[in-house]
């Protein structure tokens, strides 16, 4: 593929170009890409500026009217925090036309036509913006309990799936799950099946886009439904808990039957399990399976499955993908996480970084250990204290901010609260091309030195399971 | 990164041997300290009879020590506190300047009248001294108050919290044994030093011990939070290592939680009255915001304003949020600074609802400080990290909605005016509230303490009683 059609293809048709081989993507000269890069971030930043209202602003205010090298994009990235900057009181006095107002913000979708004012709730108002507008947006609870709204489209969604299916495919020496041909069926013990969270969202599209319309073929903790709404009080539940406010939460009616469903939903808990234990274990013993199972989700499984003198027999041709940190969603790991995990659950473990703001994973390699970044993400790393960005040689550590050239609805341009370690010359033993990130992810809000003590209370991490906090709410 | 040697120090002996590597996890600092696992044996005082010692020499005497002491804590002469100061400016929230401010400030501590209204106000130095007979119905009570065995896991936002913790251990004749945090990983050690040399063989000096072990290490605390072998466990902020140290809770043993909190102002409409009333306030909010760098329990964070919540009522709280932003900025540099080591995750939150209409952010660009209007009646949902000089003005219609926010981990609430905060303090109290100021009085503590609710000296302590009875006349026979 020449330079050109590379570029073209890159940022116009991003969905297509996702759905090429990881060979293909992973294939091109790192200088080459590098022009494309730039060419790609200069291309948007002309093309989006007008469009989103806060890039327009912050570019005003930096006095930054021309990207000339790559990492002066850092100077315009959006902190992940921008997404969540509406205030609580326009959900809670159902004042829609506001949140509309804030999201236009934030979006190359023009959103004046749509009106919100016969809106009652978060639920109702995204779905009017799903009904008139090609948003798809993306939504996860965050370390302050409140609910953020990643203003993604339907060519992000699309891309995401795509993507999906590429990096878990074929590479040489390393397992290939298959997913993409739909023969396999999808496991993941969320205890959640369909909803606006993240995970729900993919099970959506792979029930849409892999299998057909076939609701069968992704297993999950039983069918709850959480709209928006339910992971909204679950996080103002958790915050109003950590903070000693819950006198203060009043629950409207309409809070009311949410938490009334979700006592209904808990109390399946065991009978959830018990099914999807007996049809990973038991039902599809022999048989190829996807598992998802984010390490947080699958200790507590094994320790179910121990429970019930259960234990896993994967077919060889099974592809287990794992991940995530002991903390880093509130979960503290118990020491001997992996031997009771592997005891249960023996599989060659494959794993992936990512994020709801990339609209990639990255995947995990056999041979480095490293997380491999797709050519549509640019990555930069900025001084924590500074923000100034670090240079893009060598080897270094810093707070991840990266510029992610597929996104056409929302400026691609984000600062993470993660601290990594990303080897920019790249030459990772796997063969793959371009800069690569090393293991050891953590979240800058994690860092803290927990031995310095101070008489003033700090934050705690909201992120904690939803049934710890429900029990505290008083009728 | 330094190699500082941390010694361990045991009732008058310095321990240098058994080193291991301590570093803090964003690096600011790492030191050598001796491995206290070995140490557990003589860390701790077996038999509680050998505090007799300190039952051998008159309160007047150990006042004595402490007012000797007290000149020999000078950093300008002394290398160990010179050594700590250097130690500290790594790891703090503090310049250079304002860490040498309070190193000499808080010497007053040390001084015969505060010491002696310390004793007075707190706890009534008679009580120290001796028994004291109180006349009751029908008996007469002897009362005294005994030392005990004691740990204190202290904080390290402020040197005055060791220098308050060693005096207090002396004057009710008890055995302290010194968690020391690593973010003042020095000051303790280098007071114990100095008494070593002052009066190696004082019993003041032998029963003060200073030792440096990771908060939460089991192999530690598990031996040392037993009531075999101390009677009070001493614990200051942080809510995990509050939530580890109470695992260990059982009877025999005493938890003095003094446990992390977090501070407001509330500033009624009367701030509005004239332009140097509202210059006043915002200027005495900036005070309470921004002395010590925001760095204690008593900081100001939130600051609640009676301007009304309706455009001009928001109108009003932007403009006093710009002169609050102001006014930080003027404060005096050796009690405030842009903050060293500003913190990158509130840095995000702050860029993150700077282009938001609902919220007015003033500074905050680099690690000056900001204040950040919400224009609704509203906190910033990461009103917890507020740190670094960055408060929150949240405009709000009546005074009774400002008190709302208290909770129990309220710990300051600073008042404007002055004639709110006896009609209101009742509610403060009830809401969780601990101590009631003048707006921009927040930070002006009195070194004779109690600084809030909790009267650690009084619990520190062991209060005894001896019966006296005419006759078996007493009401509780069986």
């Amino acid at each position: 593929m020449s330079d050109d059609s590379y570029f073209d293809q890159l940022l116009g048709e991003p969905s297509r170009f996702g759905a090429m081989s990881s060979e293909d993507q992973f294939g091109i000269d790192p200088r080459e890409l590098a022009q494309v890069q730039l060419r790609g971030i200069q291309q948007r930043f002309e093309e989006m500026r007008p469009k989103v209202n806060v890039l327009e602003r912050l570019s005003e205010d930096l006095d930054i009217t021309k990207i000339e090298r790559a990492e002066d994009v850092t100077a315009l990235c959006f902190p992940h925090t921008m997404y969540k900057s509406f205030a609580v009181s326009y959900i809670e006095d159902g004042r829609f036309d506001r949140m509309t107002r804030w999201l236009s913000t934030l979006t190359t979708v023009d959103l004046s036509g749509v009106d919100a004012t016969g809106c009652d709730s978060l639920e109702s108002w995204l779905n009017l913006l799903e009904a008139r507008t090609t948003l798809r947006p993306l939504c996860s609870s965050g370390t302050t309990g409140k609910i953020s709204v990643f203003p993604k489209g339907e060519i992000e969604e699309m891309t995401r799936f795509n993507n999906q299916l590429v990096i878990h495919g074929p590479w040489p020496g390393e397992p290939d799950s298959r997913l993409a041909g739909g023969k396999l069926d999808f496991f993941c013990p969320w205890p959640v099946s369909t909803g606006r969270h993240n995970f729900p969202n993919n099970f959506k599209m792979l029930r849409k886009h892999l299998y057909g319309g076939d609701d069968s073929r992704v297993h999950v903790l039983g069918d709850a439904h959480w709209d928006i709404d339910v992971l909204w009080l679950a996080g103002r539940i958790r915050a109003a808990e950590a903070k000693g406010q819950l006198s203060e939460l009043r629950l409207n009616p309409k809070m009311q039957a949410l938490r009334d469903r979700l006592t209904q939903q808990q109390a399946a808990g065991k009978d959830n399990i018990d099914k999807f234990l007996h049809e990973l274990l038991v039902e599809y013993a022999e048989r190829p399976v996807f598992l998802f199972a984010p390490f947080n989700l699958l200790i507590p499984l094994a320790q179910e499955a121990k429970k019930r003198g259960m234990k896993a027999k994967f077919s060889p041709d099974s592809y287990v993908l794992g991940g995530g940190r002991s903390g880093s969603k509130g979960m503290i790991f118990p020491d001997d996480w992996m031997e009771q995990i592997m005891e249960i659950f023996p599989a060659e473990y494959q794993q992936v970084f990512g994020m709801t703001e990339m609209t990639v994973a990255c995947r995990r390699c056999t041979a480095g250990h490293h997380f491999h970044l797709p050519p549509n993400i640019v990555p930069f790393l900025i001084d924590p204290d500074t923000s100034q960005p670090l240079p893009r040689t060598g080897v270094q550590t810093g707070r991840y901010a990266f510029y992610d050239l597929y996104a056409q609805t929302h400026w691609g341009g984000i600062i993470t609260g993660d601290r990594l370690t990303i080897n920019f010359d790249g030459g990772c033993a796997c063969g793959r091309t371009g800069p690569y990130v090393h293991e050891d992810i953590e979240r800058y809000s994690n860092l803290r030195d927990d031995d310095k003590i101070t008489c003033a209370k700090s934050p705690e991490a909201y992120e904690k399971a939803v049934e710890l906090t429900l029990g505290a709410i008083h009728e | 990164m330094s190699d500082y040697i941390i010694p361990l120090i045991i009732r008058g002996q310095i321990i240098e041997d058994d080193l291991v590597d301590y570093s803090a996890r964003r690096s600011e600092l790492s030191f050598r300290s001796p491995d206290v696992k070995k140490y557990l044996d003589r860390l701790v005082l077996k038999d509680p009879i050998d505090l007799q010692d300190l039952y051998r020499i008159s309160l007047d005497e150990i006042v004595d020590y402490l007012v000797e002491l007290g000149p020999r804590l000078d950093y300008r002469k002394n290398p160990h506190i010179a050594l700590a100061l250097e130690m500290q400016i790594l790891t703090s929230h503090h310049t250079r300047e304002m860490l040498e401010n309070s190193y000499v400030s808080m010497l007053q501590a040390l001084t015969r009248p505060v010491i002696e209204e310390r004793l007075e106000k707190n706890i009534g130095r008679k009580y120290l001294e001796g028994w004291v007979d109180e006349k009751m119905m029908d008996r007469t009570v002897a009362v005294r108050a005994f030392g005990a065995r004691a740990i204190h896991a202290i904080a390290g936002n402020s040197g005055v919290i060791a220098l308050e913790t060693i005096l207090d251990n002396a004057v009710t004749r008890s055995d302290a044994i010194i968690k020391i945090p690593s973010n003042d990983p020095y000051f303790s050690t280098a007071v114990a030093r100095t008494m070593v040399e002052m009066a190696p063989n004082h019993p003041v000096t032998r029963h003060l011990s200073v030792a440096y072990w990771k908060g939460g290490d089991a192999s530690v605390e598990k031996f040392l939070y037993d009531s075999k072998n101390v009677e009070k466990i001493v614990a200051w902020g942080g809510f995990d290592s509050m939530r580890s140290i109470r695992e260990y809770l059982a009877p025999g043993l005493d938890l003095v939680a003094l446990d992390p909190k977090l501070s407001a102002s509330i500033i009624g409409r009367a701030a509005f009255d004239t332009e140097a009333s509202t210059q006043d306030a915002a200027e005495r909010a900036a005070a309470d915001v921004g002395y010590f760098n925001q760095g204690g329990c008593l900081s100001a964070r939130t600051i609640y304003l009676e301007s009304g919540t309706d455009e001009a009522g928001v109108k009003r709280a932007n403009q006093f949020g710009k002169r609050v932003f102001e006014a930080i900025q003027a404060l005096p540099s050796r009690l405030s600074s842009p903050h060293p080591a500003f913190d990158p995750t509130l840095r995000a939150e702050i860029d993150g609802i700077r282009y938001s209409d609902a919220f007015r952010v003033f500074g905050g660009k680099a690690s000056e400080g900001a204040v950040i209007v919400s224009q609704y009646d509203e906190q910033v949902d990461f009103s917890e990290r507020l740190d670094c000089r960055v408060a929150n003005v949240v405009p709000v219609d009546s005074i009774d909605a400002a008190l709302h926010h208290l909770t129990i981990h309220s710990q300051t609430i600073g008042i404007y005016p002055d004639s709110l905060k006896s009609k209101i303090r009742d509610q403060c109290a009830l809401r969780g509230g601990q101590r009631i100021v003048s707006l921009g009085m927040a930070t002006a503590g009195n070194l004779s303490g109690p600084h809030d609710a909790i009267e650690p000296l009084r619990r520190m302590v062991r209060w005894l009683r001896d019966d006296q009875l005419e006759s078996r006349a007493g009401v509780l026979h069986g």
